[in-house]
């Protein structure tokens, strides 16, 4: 540089300063360019004094200063021109070529009106250098930490205004950062009380009980439910907040299940205990069946026994016909009593469940069209009858007589509750159970009987099969009907179902097995034959009154009797050729008549047997075995043996 | 000159206030150049107060963290001169200087520089037009940034004498679509008080033509 004479020292402290120093005058011509500034620019002071500033090659941030320079002169304002604001600023190079950071300052020189001015520029390359380093340093930490954050991460000013957001918080809420930087964090929130709160403790630096449960709206207007914590922290005096969310929107919808659940329980205990109280009701009610059942059976039982010699005795009476008039009227009328006790007992024995049963394959369609001219003018002309039977149905396993008598039955109840008229109609249909039902599971056929009558309300639905329940007047009904089907269906292996709709009608479902390959095809009954029979023939039976009725019948029939009182005392007897016939009680102590039936095929298989019953063992232990049930008259005992041969 | 405080009329106030308005008009198209947007400064208000009326003003109305730049002027007046505005609003000026595009951090990093060179500009043009409508000269020192509550900023080194004044002023920016407020304070002492007196009865002189008494300011 070329300092004038008179400043040698002046000149020699400029090039020796470590800062940039340049004077320009009113042109903005260049009068001092020191050594830094040669070194920094690469422009010697030779080349650069006395041009103006505008004509070096600088960069265009020149401009910038050189306004900063006209103001000063102009005005006398002096300026600080930063690098921060005002990066690159002029085209400086470190000593080593690398990229001079520099700050300027431009001041005018003297009293005004200012000649020159002064423009100086500092070096503060190393101090921005070792920020930016800094800087880069906590910022690979901090990316590291919250960029690649699970959870959304958001940073506030203490006035609350969104100065930082991580990406899981730009992903979770759908907004860019743009649209989240400078917008109030509770501008996103859907009730921002709770955050208010809370927000507000933790500017002040009080404590707050972390989390906060916050609804934050996404982009797409959905709620996004998160637990928020937050922490103060300071740069440089000033307070941040910064906040964590959690997201907890699976947490919230369990609980908001569980709430459900819970607001529901009375109501699912509720029914849940009355599906128990309708269980043990059901329970309760099939006990009571089933303790009715024995009883009845038990009873039945006896009667049985008792009747047999009355109904065996009276009608001995009666064929003979020695009696007088009067004597035969009396003997008429207790013979029609003692029928009518017969069949009393067999509804009773029915119901119980122990009536023999002559199971056989049936054809339900068969035995409805068989039954439809009885049943028809059972029902009357104002009542009409339809029969619906699903073709190609699969044989029942019953006793057709009984399931006839069932029918009957059924129709009958039908017509009596149509007081006014109306339809019975009776179907039948396959139908199939699964494991939830008191059935075995499996197939069946259900013969159902409809009417559209006035149908019954749920108590008297529930006590409908109970014996001797009835609904009818005093004299119209024996309260058995129901009763017997019900146990002919149990019995059968099927069951018996009632619905009814007060004022609509009542159906009655009999759902009865299906027949397995080998069941027995209904053989044609043995007409009552009233021949003569001779020989001799094993009569067993345990009780005295029955033995001495049946061996009566037998005599009068013209056959010889050896009446001996257990199977072990008639085994003496197989022996005896002359034997023609053995007809055995089945329930005697030690061995049973079926026992015995056995010992007689084994000793003499070609003596016929003829097992008497009034039970449904016999049917249930040999089902082969011919079989007379009881009570009987001479003329059914007749038609047993003739059936024998 | 007059000892007694608030001594300029309502004729120098309003000179004063209208100077003001031209510097920080200036300064605003230095902002503008700087910013490449629209920047919009006022001063709708100037009162002269003593220093325990300006504390209380900045107490009161602002009540919390508060952030200044701090230069010192000399020439015929001598004094201090802060540009002072709520910590809160700092950030924001900063993000409004710098364009808003900045990261957090970024501008944290800047916030001091870019303070200093905002306020520089404010407060050099509002200074260097006063000084330069009343034809003298200022010398202003580089500018300082001064956080606190207020008080500290009226205590500073060398401690006040007890006659010092307050000029203060209310300043809006307007910049990218930001609206914030703040204040420029003008700590003098009495000295300095009526050379400036005697300044702007000239300036008015000069401006308007009438008689004034012929102040001389001091030197």
């Amino acid at each position: 540089m070329t300092p004038p004479a008179d400043h040698d020292l002046t000149g020699a402290l400029w090039d020796a300063l470590d800062s940039g120093l340049v004077v320009l005058d009113r042109d903005l011509h260049i009068v001092v360019w020191n050594s830094w500034m040669a070194s920094a620019t690469g422009i010697s002071a030779g080349s650069a004094i006395g041009q103006r500033l505008a004509d070096l090659p600088l960069s265009a941030g020149v401009d910038k200063l050189l306004a900063a320079v006209t103001s000063a002169l102009e005005t006398g304002a002096s300026r600080l021109l930063t690098h921060s604001l005002h990066p690159a600023l002029l085209p400086l190079k470190t000593r080593t070529g690398r990229r001079l950071i520099h700050n300027v300052t431009v001041r005018p020189i003297g009293e005004r009106p200012q000649r020159q001015c002064l423009v100086q520029i500092v070096d503060v390359t190393v101090s921005a250098e070792r920020e930016a380093i800094l800087r880069d340093r906590q910022n690979a930490r901090y990316d590291a930490v919250v960029q690649h954050a699970a959870d959304p991460i958001l940073t506030m000013d203490d006035q609350g205004v969104i100065q930082l957001v991580n990406a899981a918080a730009t992903r979770e809420l759908g907004f860019t950062s743009a649209e989240m930087l400078g917008r109030p964090l509770t501008s996103f929130l859907a009730d921002a009380e709770d955050w208010g709160f809370a927000w507000d403790r933790v500017v002040a630096g009080d404590e707050v009980h972390w989390p906060v449960e916050l609804a934050v709206r996404r982009k797409d207007k959905t709620l996004s439910y998160v637990d928020a914590s937050a922490s103060r922290w300071l740069s440089e005096a000033r307070v941040f907040v910064t906040a964590i969310f959690n997201d907890v929107n699976e947490r919230r919808a369990a609980a908001a299940e569980l709430r459900s659940l819970n607001d529901t329980l009375e109501e699912r205990v509720k029914a849940r205990t009355s599906d128990l109280e309708r269980a043990h009701e059901q329970l309760r009610q099939s006990q009571k069946m089933e303790a009715v059942g024995q009883l009845t059976g038990g009873i039945a039982h006896d009667f049985n026994n008792l009747l047999t010699p009355i109904l065996g005795g009276l009608d001995i009476l009666h064929r003979r016909g020695t009696a007088d008039g009067r004597a035969n009227r009396l003997i008429d009328g207790a013979l029609q009593s003692a029928e009518r006790a017969k069949t009393l007992v067999q509804r009773l024995l029915a119901f119980a469940r122990q009536q023999p049963l002559q199971t056989s394959a049936v054809d339900l369609a068969h035995v409805v069209q068989a039954m439809t001219e009885l049943v028809g003018s059972t029902l009357g002309p104002r009542i009409r009858l339809v029969t619906d039977i699903e073709p190609d149905l699969p044989k029942a396993l019953a006793d057709p007589n009984q399931l006839e008598m069932a029918l009957l039955n059924l129709a009958v109840n039908g017509r009596d509750a149509m007081i006014d008229g109306g339809t019975l109609t009776v179907s039948a249909k396959a139908g199939v159970v699964d494991a939830n039902h008191k059935l075995t599971p499996g197939a069946y056929v259900v013969l159902s009987v409809s009417d559209t009558g006035s149908g019954m309300d749920a108590e008297t639905l529930a006590r409908a099969v109970e014996p001797f329940f009835s609904t009818k007047e005093i004299g119209k009904g024996t309260g058995l009907g129901l009763s017997m089907i019900h146990g002919l269906a149990a019995q059968l292996g099927g069951a018996l179902e009632l619905s009814s709709v007060v004022g609509v009608g009542t159906t009655v479902d009999m759902w009865l097995p299906i027949a397995g390959e080998g069941a027995p095809v209904a053989a044609a009954l043995v007409e009552g034959v009233d021949e003569k029979g001779a020989g001799l023939v094993l009569l067993v039976d345990d009780e005295d009154f029955v033995r001495a009725s049946t061996a009566e019948m037998l005599m009068d029939l013209g056959y010889e009797v050896i009446e001996v009182t257990s199977a072990k005392a008639a085994m003496q007897h197989l022996s005896d050729p002359r034997l023609k016939l053995v007809v055995t009680d089945h329930l005697m102590p030690g061995m049973t008549g079926a026992e015995f039936a056995r010992a007689v095929q084994t000793q003499r298989p070609k003596l016929p047997v003829l097992v008497i019953s009034g039970y449904a063992e016999v049917e249930d232990l040999a089902p082969d075995l011919p079989r007379l049930i009881k009570p009987f008259r001479q003329s059914e005992l007749s038609a047993s043996l003739a059936a024998l041969r | 000159m007059s000892g007694a405080l608030g001594d300029l009329d309502e004729l120098e106030l309003d000179a004063l206030t209208e100077l003001v308005n031209i510097g920080v008009s200036k300064a605003a198209l230095s902002l503008r150049e700087m910013v490449k947007e629209q920047v919009i400064l006022s001063v709708p208000e100037l009162r002269l107060l003593s220093r325990n009326e300006a504390i209380g003003i900045l107490s009161g109305q602002e009540g919390g963290r508060l952030v200044a730049v701090h230069q010192v002027f000399e020439g015929d007046i001598n004094g201090r001169v802060l540009l002072i505005f709520p910590e809160t609003k700092s950030l924001e000026l900063v993000r409004a200087v710098t364009g808003g595009e900045l990261p957090l951090e970024d501008i944290i990093e800047l916030e001091q520089e870019a303070l200093a060179e905002t306020g520089n500009i404010i407060l050099n043009g509002c200074l260097a037009t006063i000084a330069n409508q009343l034809q003298r000269t200022l010398k202003m020192s580089l500018p300082e940034i001064l956080r606190g509550e207020g008080p500290e900023f009226f205590e500073l080194e060398p401690p006040p004498e007890s006659g010092h004044v307050v000029m203060f002023l209310y300043i809006n920016f307007a910049m990218q679509k930001r609206d914030i407020k703040g204040y420029i304070v003008m700590l003098m002492d009495l000295p300095s008080l009526a050379a400036l007196k005697g300044l702007l009865a000239d300036y008015i002189h000069r401006t308007t033509g009438e008689p004034t008494l012929g102040h001389d300011a001091a030197s």
